[in-house]
């Protein structure tokens, strides 16, 4: 009965296991193309991963049928160690860890470097809403133009050099497909954290502090913000649609929305 | 449950009732086996928290609590099941087993180790008052400034007090572990012939006695900032929300190896046992835990990828947690090469020391994984992370508990835990586990965050699945509570080593031990894990690079 069980056990675990996974993806389809690239990092580690955990289920399984005791008061045999062993077990995990630390730290330095010419989008989480401003920034904008976007944004009685300012849209974001957007995330009471799934990528919401992200969207769509961060009790309520549309589109719904500017949309641009 | 056979010689002329003998008691096996009982009935506390929060994602539509109660649910869950469960049991184990290892009569400080454990309970029942006053809302995590939000929520500050209580609990148990350890060891018994789980204790001790005091400050300011008028961490008057992040996981952090470093003890000792074999590369399983234990304190910074800290200031902590994660490993091998031409013997605490190397390099490749900074911004605060944590501390922690609790219950009773149904609480504890915790991982890669209580219906079935699996692993644990009933009701003695086991505990202590452990100090003259016959000086020559061969094909 013993062994039987072991050697059931595994196989009915993968079989029910894995099943919905080979139904659905096992991550969130891109909608960005800096998504695609973490989808592609993703896809690479869960296959080294898989692969590590099939070698350490073999050497067990092998171990298992081959060194198994046969009687009682059996003994195996004193091997203390073997340092080559030990060195090769060490430094090919090690090797493994270089390789993805490059390969992160460049994915990291391109988050790192946003476009200069975006659209720039401040997010505001409460509890439990958003709201979304929406800014164009200069085409010849430099590093310091982007922290006086990073001050309005923690300060809206700050000056800013910014073409203008759009709108406010409340738990409704709509974007252009193909263009540069950077998100501006702050929030007002507590931690919030802004997500899109299928750009493969969050950043927090904190009060007090303007943290950003970029994105290139590849494709049209309607999607869901999600709250990532425990906010309070409506935390799992708190999302928002994002529409990603084309450029055109996008341009028609922004005169619409500045014809019709809701409460406090207004912050007047002033040169600096 | 020893204790008909142990209180006559604990007071011989005490004019009190037997049952003071446990509450006065300065006995570390007494004061670890009250460690342990109420760890298994929080585990239990916990569990039914978990019950709940599965109900109540077992569909999207479901509308089993209120988000009140389910943010309480969420938070006392992970709080119970991290300082009432995997902490005081860890406490418990060290407390019977490791002086008993060394070769030691007590703890080096009694006193202080029975403060350290009312302390404990004292705390305990402040966290469970919470669950008639009213649940604390931010998780075990208490992120300000939602902690800091609500000044009248009362379940908040008891969870601070409770809190409390339990990290100078730790801080007196860690210091007695240390003193103890480079105290009392057995003449003989130098540092490099201790048992890896009497390293790990050492290890444990010091981590606790460092990072408890991180949390204590911690909390100590968010009392404060609540209820006498200070500010650290709310932005309305200039605090700083990632000032809280960075020194709760300062703490945070060295927890988490607080939690696994005993299991990889216990697992050091069992392997072998099970294995007639001696640890593969003893000196690198001491070293690896110690260097394990002090990256621990330099990597807290991984929790906090996405908080909007400075992005460049993120890399160096992703370094230093693949770096974590090579020692880690190496300890997996070790442990594969201590099975490799021993004799294994499967017996139950064998078994779940093989379902935790399993569920635990799960648990470890999920946490590569997450140490990508760029995949982390997609997964952190995902139900990716509630399947990989739950994977090393239930697939880790736990399953290394189980371990433990079937290779020393005939040290502490005499009796011998039924093998059949051992065999059936690891089968369901496996599957269930698995099926509750495996589709976590591509939840969160597919979008669900974690603690929500609801969730887009394509979600459905992995939820579905998640809860089902959850209700067969909170059931299998009643099997292992019938096997205690049977086993205790049975009073079958067994042998008083029926391991075959060469550690101290059980060649030179009695089952269960006498109140001073050992009729004579041993002295020791041996390495540790002195088992197996000397290879034949040929076959040892063949076979090594063979082996070698082998390692490098799966490298």
């Amino acid at each position: 009965m013993k062994p039987s069980t072991l050697k059931w056990g595994l196989p009915i675990l993968f079989l029910f296991g894995a099943l919905p996974a080979f139904a659905d993806a096992f991550i969130a389809q891109p909608a960005s193309d800096y998504g695609l690239k973490i989808a592609d990092l993703s896809y690479v580690m869960m296959a080294l991963c898989i692969i590590f955990f099939l070698l350490v289920v073999g050497i067990i399984g092998y171990s298992l049928w081959k060194f198994r005791a046969k009687g009682p008061n059996e003994e195996g045999v004193a091997i203390h160690g073997h340092t080559g062993l030990e060195i090769i077990w060490t430094v090919v995990p090690a090797l493994i860890m270089i390789v993805l630390g490059v390969v992160s730290t460049v994915l990291v330095i391109d988050q790192l470097n946003p476009p200069k010419k975006t659209l720039l989008v401040k997010v505001t989480g409460y509890q439990f809403g958003w709201d979304f401003e929406y800014y164009q920034s200069d085409a010849g904008a430099t590093g310091a133009d982007f922290e006086t976007v990073r001050n309005i944004c923690g300060n809206p009685a700050v000056m800013v050099k910014i073409k203008s300012l759009h709108v406010k849209s409340v738990d409704e974001l709509t974007i252009p497909m193909g263009t540069d957007i950077r998100f501006l995330t702050t929030a007002k009471d507590v931690i919030h954290s802004f997500w899109v799934p299928e750009f493969l990528i969050k950043r927090d919401m904190v009060p007090g502090l303007v943290a950003d992200l970029w994105v290139h969207p590849i494709r049209t769509g309607t999607f869901t913000v999600k709250c990532a961060a425990l906010c309070g009790a409506s935390h799992g309520l708190m999302v928002a649609k994002l529409h990603v549309v084309e450029p055109a589109q996008f341009q028609s719904w922004l005169v619409a929305q500045a014809a019709a500017p809701q409460p406090g949309a207004k912050i007047s641009a002033v040169t600096n | 449950m020893s204790e008909t056979h142990t209180d006559t010689h604990d007071h011989p002329h005490s004019p009190y009732p037997a049952w003071t003998n446990w509450l006065f008691t300065t006995d570390a096996k007494k004061i670890g086996m009250i460690y342990m009982i109420m760890a298994f009935v929080y585990f239990f506390v916990g569990g039914i928290c978990a019950g709940g929060i599965r109900i109540q994602l077992a569909t999207p539509t479901m509308n089993f609590v209120d988000g009140v109660t389910y943010n309480g649910l969420v938070s006392m869950h992970g709080t119970v099941m991290i300082f009432l469960w995997v902490m005081p049991f860890i406490a418990g184990i060290i407390n019977f087993v490791m002086p008993l290892q060394i070769g030691a009569r007590d703890m080096a400080f009694p006193r202080l180790n029975a403060m350290g454990l009312w302390l404990f309970n004292a705390g305990a029942l402040v966290l469970m008052a919470t669950f008639f006053l009213g649940m604390p809302q931010a998780g075990w995590t208490s992120y300000a400034p939602l902690s800091i939000l609500d000044k009248k929520e009362i379940g908040m500050d008891l969870w601070i007090l409770g809190i409390q209580l339990l990290g100078i609990s730790s801080i007196m148990s860690g210091l007695n572990f240390i003193v103890t350890i480079l105290r009392l060891r057995a003449p003989g018994m130098t540092m490099f012939r201790m048992p890896l789980f009497v390293w790990s204790s050492l290890v444990v001790g010091w981590l606790m006695i460092l990072a408890m005091p991180a949390i204590a400050v911690t909390l100590t300011e968010v009392m404060l900032e609540r209820h006498f008028g200070f500010t650290f961490f709310g932005p309305a008057h200039g605090g700083d929300p990632i000032l809280y992040q960075h020194l709760f996981w300062f703490f945070g952090h060295p927890e988490v190896y607080i939690l696994i470093m005993p299991a990889f003890g216990i697992i050091s000792e069992i392997i072998p046992v099970f294995s007639r074999k001696p640890i593969f590369g003893y000196k690198l399983m001491a070293w690896s835990m110690i260097l394990i234990a002090f990256l621990s304190f330099l990597l807290w910074a991984h929790h906090m990828f996405a908080s909007g800290m400075d992005p460049r200031l993120t890399l160096p902590f992703m370094i230093l947690t693949m770096i974590i994660g090579v020692p880690t490993g190496v300890k997996m091998f070790n442990w594969m090469a201590t099975m490799w031409r021993g004799k294994i013997y499967l017996d139950t605490p064998m078994i779940y020391a093989l379902g935790f190397l399993i569920t635990f390099a799960i648990g470890g490749f999920g946490g590569i994984i997450l140490a990508s900074i760029p995949i982390d911004l997609h997964i952190t605060n995902t139900y990716f992370v509630v399947g990989h944590m739950h994977y090393v501390l239930f697939g880790g922690s736990v399953m290394a508990i189980f371990a433990a609790v079937y290779f020393w219950f005939p040290k502490m009773t005499g009796y011998k835990l039924d093998e059949k149904l051992g065999i059936w609480h690891f089968v369901f504890t496996f599957i269930g586990s698995n099926l509750t915790f495996l589709p976590m991982h591509w939840l969160g890669m597919l979008g669900m965050p974690r603690r929500v209580m609801t969730y887009d219906a394509i979600y459905a079935s992995d939820n579905l699945m998640a809860t089902i699996g959850g209700l067969i692993m909170g059931a299998a644990q009643l099997i292992l509570v019938w096997n205690w009933i049977v086993t205790l009701r049975k009073k079958e003695r067994c042998e008083e080593n029926p391991w075959r086991s060469k550690g101290l505990e059980w060649t030179h202590a009695s089952s269960p031990p006498r109140p001073d452990n050992f009729e004579e100090i041993p002295t020791v003259t041996t390495d540790p894990y002195d088992y197996g016959l000397p290879a034949p000086p040929k076959a040892a020559k063949e076979n090594a690079p063979k082996d070698k061969k082998e390692a490098k094909a799966h490298g």
